[in-house]
């Protein structure tokens, strides 16, 4: 290592040269300039040195805002340009390897059903899941969960916090999450426009989190009635980027409690944000709901920013600025959200000998049920296919039953056919060319499909 | 016989012009209050019903443009986000009065963000905040104005200090700063009247007890134990500009501040002379009174002649919409300008 002189003339490598000018301006002997050209390592035009007049006064490397711009120098130094990843690689430490804190499986005494409102059933059902931290924002129809919440984590050590707006409630949850911990929030359409953002984020940090979105009425205001038209954001929609979260729909108050808690596993084993998407119906109606014989006690993920000794090298981030480095990210990603096809699920009902084969999700799927009671009675072969996650579509359980089938009816509310998109877009992935005929029963702007309509639609189409 | 002509403002309208549909909040909420004397005080300043452009958001302060001004324009926006509409209206068409009607749910909460830089612009608005401190639309819960210890009906008690909507307003240097009673009928009316006649953002924070929610024993913002607690800062008087000849304001003590199109208001101290020009002074006495627990209404701070979003936009006087072709279309030496520009 060569000794200083006291006074060090400036030294540069002009890659690391930003073009920015300062110290150009503060050379008073006019020592710094421009070059006529640009560097075509860096595109960008840097500063050349000439010495001659320099006094050393140091003024020029002060100014200079780059760590490895103008440095004082010996002039005639050999310098040759290192890898900064090498000088500042990974960290020494002395911490522990993080290990996952399993969650523990506690049995839960035998009781009787609880007979409550579907928006009860699923915060009943995120608190058996562990579920201790819940942020929301009141919205109609969705707000007896938060209440609930309210309500009872006080009493269990848990944090219910009422956000100033879903745009807080999605970050709040992104906090947690981040810490490993599970958290959850109700919200309805509107709100749920608004999180869309944070769970891109979430996604892009790989943070879990459940979504309990009691779709309504819209676009915009809308009303506070029932509808299902956020499964296009929730299959094709969730914020930017690639994204891709498991969504299930429940159709019954205790299909509320049981896939809240199921979101809850979901979220943690892909650390990826879970939807439960149910309608305005739903959340209101009234059911019998049984508790389940085991309730889980969260652990701690390796992965979470925890705050304590062992997770203190983890990070939360969803920026790659490299671009080699993001494409490898997605292709994780995609190759995770691939993994997670093995996850889709769906009830089928007297399918084994039916021609004419309804499809629906929800409160619409129970009209359906209803409906194929009806057309038995009258000596029609029908039968319902209800996709119980909607992404992903259960695609092979729907594609064998299509051979015998000799007609599709979608029955659902929305006005566009939300539900159809996602039929015939994830049938065409699966490669199946020709779908029998589809047709199909919607109402929309609050209004349900009703059995009575379901039944003279297929009534109307064998009359053809 | 002959019957009493019904009587008319200077531009020739009836009151009866300036109401809107029957109202659908509960029976006695204070919104209903306010949205009579929104319609009373346009009537008594004579303002254009079609050049009134009424603006909310969601929640039930929100519902109320449809009860008042029938005959202006109507925009129920985003929640929270009314503040940053209106700034769009406003810059479409600068001939719009522009009236927004929002709560403390839709304003102090998730439309933070938009109401401060909306005051910061000094968007021209009289912005009425219907505030009882709780969310009336979804049942019940907790508003960032809702005081320490105030409870909630069924028991739960808020232990998260409130947010105070004057003394934010004034600190971003709002012109125009008031608070009133929806229990209050002749000050509100007053308060409105001269936000009218302001030029800028006009902020008024109406605390409106909410009959359902919020009006049982341990509430602080019941009905009855604000009328308990008011405390009128001063007597407001207003002489709009079309009476100015006709009035002869009595000298003496009251404070007066004039307005841009000369319209006049009169203060008369109360209790103690309190100095609405004073943005200091004011927030020693608000903090004071609320310490004490005291509810302090009136024209809080006024400060004439801030430059608002048109000056800072250096927009034309009359609407852009409004102009013929050949004084908004740029000539071929603009054109040629910008071009050199790039090349």
């Amino acid at each position: 290592m060569p000794i200083l002189k006291e006074k060090p003339r400036p030294f540069l490598v002009p890659e690391y040269c930003k073009g920015c000018g300062r110290c150009v301006s503060v050379c008073v002997k006019g020592c710094i300039a421009f070059a006529d050209e640009i560097n075509p390592a860096t595109g960008i035009i840097p500063i050349v040195l000439d010495l001659e007049k320099c006094t050393g006064c140091g003024l020029c490397i002060d100014a200079c805002p780059e760590p490895y711009g103008l440095r004082a120098m010996a002039q005639d130094e050999a310098y040759e340009l290192q890898d900064p990843a090498k000088l500042f690689g990974a960290k020494q430490s002395a911490a522990p390897e993080p290990v996952d804190i399993p969650a523990q499986q506690v049995a839960l005494p035998k009781t009787q059903p609880l007979i409550i409102k579907g928006n009860y059933a699923s915060a009943v059902g995120a608190l058996l899941a562990g579920c201790r931290h819940f942020y929301g924002y009141p919205i109609t129809p969705s707000t007896e969960g938060a209440e609930l919440m309210a309500k009872l984590l006080p009493k269990l050590n848990g944090v219910f916090l009422q956000a100033v707006s879903e745009v807080a409630t999605v970050n709040h949850m992104y906090g947690t999450g981040g810490a490993g911990l599970p958290t959850m929030t109700f919200t309805s359409s509107p709100g749920f426009s608004l999180m869309l953002e944070g769970i891109s984020y979430m996604i892009g940090a790989e943070v879990p989190g459940v979504f309990v979105n009691v779709m309504r009425g819209g676009p915009g205001l809308g009303n506070i009635a029932p509808e299902q038209s956020d499964v296009k954001l929730a299959c094709r929609g969730l914020g930017h980027g690639h994204t891709h979260c498991i969504t299930l729909m429940p159709s019954t108050p205790q299909e509320m409690l049981d896939y809240s808690m199921q979101a809850f596993e979901l979220s943690f084993k892909y650390r990826n944000p879970v939807i439960v998407l149910a309608d305005g119906y739903l959340g209101q109606m009234t059911g019998k709901v049984q508790l389940p014989a085991q309730m889980v006690k969260a652990g701690i993920p390796k992965w979470a920013v925890y705050g304590d000794r062992s997770h203190r090298g983890n990070l939360i981030s969803s920026i790659q600025l490299q671009e080699t480095d993001l494409e490898k990210f997605n292709a994780h990603l995609e190759e995770k959200y691939q993994s997670m096809k093995v996850e889709a699920r769906s009830e089928s009902y007297l399918t084994e000998d039916a021609e004419i084969l309804l499809v629906a999700c929800n409160t619409p799927a129970r009209a359906a049920k209803g409906a194929v009671k009806s057309l038995r009675d009258l000596g029609i072969k029908a039968g319902l296919f209800r996709p119980i996650t909607i992404w992903p579509f259960p695609s092979k359980q729907l594609q064998a039953l299509l051979p015998k089938i000799k007609h599709l009816v979608v029955v659902e509310a929305n006005a566009g056919g939300q539900i159809l998109d996602e039929l015939r877009l994830n049938m065409s992935q699966v490669g199946v060319e020709k779908l029998p005929p589809i047709t199909h029963v919607r109402r929309f702007g609050g209004m349900l499909p009703q059995q009575t309509e379901i039944v003279d639609h297929v009534k109307s189409i064998l009359a053809k | 016989m002959t019957t009493n002509p019904v009587p008319t403002n200077q531009i020739g309208l009836t009151k009866q012009d300036y109401v809107g549909a029957k109202s659908t909040l509960c029976a006695g909420c204070g919104h209903d209050a306010i949205t009579s004397q929104i319609i009373q005080s346009a009537w008594e300043m004579g303002i254009e019903p079609h050049r009134v452009a009424k603006l909310s958001g969601i929640g039930c302060s929100s519902k109320t443009p449809t009860y008042f001004l029938g005959q202006a324009w109507g925009f129920n926006s985003v929640h929270g986000r009314a503040a940053s509409v209106c700034t769009g209206v406003t810059l479409a068409n600068r001939q719009l009065v522009n009236i927004i009607a929002s709560g403390d749910g839709d304003s102090m909460s998730i439309g933070m963000g938009q109401l401060v830089h909306m005051i910061r612009r000094n968007v021209p608005v009289v912005y009425i905040l219907e505030d009882n401190g709780v969310y009336g639309l979804t049942k019940g819960q907790f508003s960032a104005t809702a005081d320490v210890g105030s409870t909630l009906k069924h028991g739960s008690v808020n232990e998260i200090p409130p947010l105070d909507p004057c003394t934010l307003a004034m600190e971003l240097g709002c012109g125009f700063v008031a608070r009133s009673f929806s229990g209050n009928p002749k000050q509100l009316n007053m308060i409105l009247k001269a936000a009218f006649a302001h030029k800028g953002t006009a902020f008024i924070d109406v605390i409106s007890p909410c009959v359902t929610w919020n009006n049982h024993e341990g509430s602080t913002k019941s009905y009855k134990t604000l009328k308990d607690k008011e405390m009128p800062l001063h007597e407001l008087g207003f002489v709009p500009f079309y009476e100015l000849g006709a009035v002869e304001i009595p000298p003496g003590e009251a404070r007066e501040v004039e307005f841009p199109d000369g319209s006049r208001v009169t203060f008369r101290a109360i209790r103690e002379d309190y100095d609405p020009t004073d943005r200091f002074g004011g927030y020693r006495t608000i903090h004071k009174a609320r310490i004490k627990g005291e509810f302090l209404t009136g024209l809080l701070y006024v400060q004439q002649g801030k430059p608002t979003l048109h000056d800072f936009m250096h927009l034309t006087e009359a609407a852009i919409a409004t102009l013929p072709q050949a004084l908004v279309k740029p000539g071929p030496e603009v054109l040629q300008a910008c071009m050199d520009e790039l090349l």
